[in-house]
């Protein structure tokens, strides 16, 4: 019996440990959400963060800047260029960006760069491709936009007489 | 004995709101081109259906309204405030289109934050935006900074009786030049000239900082039109945060600063009178006020060690402090860290700079610096009458282009104004507590919107109670036009359902 309850601590014991150690390495998944939050709590440590890649990629000297957004906020990424080279759809009106990973420790105030709220990235992952995103007219629209422009033809054409003539009867 | 508004009276007041609903439907010509540039076609007929929906409304009643009177006072003052309404309507219209606005209510939002260069914004997915869109919105700043009737009456009304009274109406009441549209096309000269100077400073410091070209550009122009107009729209969700550039917060700060000064001033710059800057009471009133309002941020930061060094304190709370004061409302921080990591005393003192605004005849909002230093100029020279002999004689003197002896008008003007944006902000408080939300976040907020700031500490969202969308809409009105125009409209509504 207390062979059974000794190996039955050690097996919990045991499917612990790979957990903790990957936590400490990897760092914790968070969202923006949690990020913004909880950034006291969060400052200084180890994060994971996944999202799309928007805007412009600025590189400055050997590193750059670049900004990733999940379904709640946009988040500042500062990376050596070298982790940036495999990204190539940024997200904008006709793409939706690179879906990235990001492992890297998030400051709420990066010291060393002027107090900016950001994660330094250790890796980024690529984990889906970006593509173009359509965008097709609506024949709804389509349609409205002819008739009205008919509308301020008709009113534009009858304008200039209309008044011509309530100033001459004003006139007179 | 209150009379009713005659025929004539809206006949009037329709004809010339139709002129400047013509006019601010012209300005959607820009998005268009755009749109038609950047191969954005479903963008390109979001605009043109409210470019032609714009141009019918405003021809219907030029046409039906058609009148040879010229505005009198109180029709220029309900021109002026139904105008902002109308103009909030149509250009919501191709924001709704975009579908980056839960309803219309929140486009309207959009539109009426632009136009009074607030800021505040109920945007969705900013990210994956259109030009065309994009730039609509700070083309709304634009328009909204200069002033709707300014832009009508430099361009397409001549030698119209009463001009000057539309022109008041939109709280501008410093003639810079002897003649008003010549006032209002000095204002556009100084805007357009700083507009191509001021792109372009901030599209190379953007270019420095490694983005491309066109991007560059777009950037440039739309944060120049936020900064100059003191409005606080930027391209994406991040606002000045995106740039993560201390080159791009530092030309965005000049900027701002121009836009916060009277245009009056302006113009005896232009004309080389430099010392005027230094003797101004206005702009040292101003600077005083900033340094004030500094100190309570940097000490309120320094006191919750909200930022590890000096550089990072400087960096985000003068920038903000700045952001505020002008009345621009652009924001390096999340809204969030506002509560979170600032504190009471930091808060306070960007609160008390919202609330104050920059200087007269500028594009920015809140009670002016000027009115602020009227008010203690009348304070000390109440104190110097009760502690003076009866036969003392007193006045107060200030320095505002040239030396002006204060009258009690004045002093009572600046008086009522002030508390009558103190019972704005305080409306604005109330109603956001009635929502559930904390004291200081209302506070902050209310402010903000009545004081067309445009910072925000995350009450303002698209999930907000439309109760308080549509009181913070009120509020950024009120704000804009500095209550007589709106009250004005009131007492218009009030004489036609008892009127005799």
């Amino acid at each position: 019996m207390r062979r059974i309850i000794l190996l039955f601590f050690m097996a919990c014991f045991l499917s612990l440990l790979p957990r903790v150690h990957a936590e400490a390495g990897q760092g914790v998944r968070v969202s923006s959400k949690e990020l913004i939050d909880r950034a006291q709590e969060m400052d200084g440590r180890p994060v994971v963060f996944q999202g799309e890649v928007v805007g412009d990629i600025m590189p400055r000297r050997a590193v750059a800047w670049f900004n990733v957004r999940d379904q709640h906020q946009v988040i500042g990424i500062f990376a050596p260029r070298e982790l940036i080279k495999d990204i190539v759809y940024r997200g904008n009106y006709d793409y939706r960006g690179d879906e990235v990973e990001v492992e890297g420790i998030f400051f709420r105030a990066a010291a060393d760069l002027g107090g900016e709220f950001c994660i330094v990235a250790k890796n980024i992952t690529i984990i889906q491709s970006g593509f173009l995103t359509p965008h097709p007219v609506s024949p709804v629209k389509r349609n409205l936009a002819v008739w009205l422009f008919g509308l301020v033809l008709c009113l534009l054409a009858i304008r200039a007489p209309m008044i011509a003539h309530l100033s001459r009867r004003r006139a007179s | 004995m209150l009379l009713r508004p005659q025929v004539k009276d809206f006949k009037i007041i329709g004809f010339y709101l139709g002129k400047l609903i013509i006019g601010f439907a012209l300005f959607m010509i820009f998005p268009i081109l755009l749109s038609l540039g950047m191969n954005e076609w479903a963008p390109l007929f979001d605009f043109l259906i409210s470019f032609f929906f714009c141009l019918i409304f405003g021809l219907i009643l030029n046409m039906c309204c058609y009148t040879d009177a010229g505005p009198g006072w109180s029709h220029g003052l309900i021109v002026v405030s139904l105008s902002w309404l109308v103009a909030g309507f149509f250009g919501a219209m191709p924001l709704f289109l975009s579908e980056h606005w839960n309803s219309f209510l929140d486009a309207y939002f959009d539109a009426m934050s632009g136009l009074t260069t607030t800021g505040l914004s109920l945007a969705n997915d900013m990210s994956h935006m259109s030009y065309g869109h994009n730039l609509w919105r700070h083309i709304l700043q634009f328009i909204g900074g200069q002033g709707i009737v300014v832009v009508v009456l430099s361009f397409f009304v001549q030698g119209v009786a009463g001009t000057f009274r539309l022109y008041v109406g939109e709280a501008r009441d410093e003639r810079v030049l002897p003649n008003i549209q010549q006032t209002a096309r000095f204002i556009w000269i100084v805007s357009l000239t700083y507009l191509v100077l001021g792109s372009l400073f901030l599209a190379a410091a953007a270019m420095w900082d490694g983005m491309p070209l066109g991007n560059a550009l777009f950037n440039g122009v739309c944060i120049f039109m936020a900064a100059f107009d003191t409005g606080g729209f930027a391209p994406y969700e991040q606002s000045i945060l995106y740039y993560h550039s201390p080159l791009f917060e530092a030309v965005t700060m000049v900027i701002m600063l121009l836009g916060a000064i009277n245009f009056r001033l302006h113009y005896v710059l232009w004309t080389g009178q430099r010392k005027e800057i230094w003797r101004n009471f206005e702009v040292t009133v101003l600077f005083i006020t900033i340094m004030a309002t500094f100190m309570l941020v940097a000490t309120g930061l320094s006191n919750t060690d909200s930022y590890p060094t000096a550089v990072a304190v400087f960096r985000k709370g003068f920038y903000h402090l700045m952001s505020a004061h002008t009345g621009t409302g652009f924001q390096t921080i999340y809204p969030a860290e506002f509560i979170n990591d600032w504190g009471s005393l930091s808060l306070f003192g960007l609160i008390f700079a919202m609330g104050l605004g920059g200087c007269v005849s500028s594009t920015t909002g809140g009670i002016k610096t000027m009115r602020l230093g009227i008010v203690a100029k009348t304070f000390a020279n109440d104190v110097k009458y009760y502690v003076s002999p009866e036969s003392a004689v007193f006045f107060e003197k200030i320095h505002h282009i040239k030396d002006v002896i204060l009258s009690d008008k004045q002093m009572r003007s600046a008086l009522l104004i002030t508390l009558a944006y103190t019972a704005l902000f305080f409306f604005g408080s109330a109603a956001g507590m009635a929502c559930g939300y904390p004291f200081m976040d209302s506070v902050f907020e209310s402010v903000s919107a009545a004081g067309n700031v445009g910072l925000s500490c995350g009450i303002t969202s698209p999930t907000m109670p439309p109760v308080l969308k549509v009181v913070y809409i009120a509020q950024m009105w009120v704000g804009r036009l500095e209550f007589i125009s709106v009250f004005a409209l009131l007492g218009f509504v009030y004489a036609l359902v008892r009127g005799k």
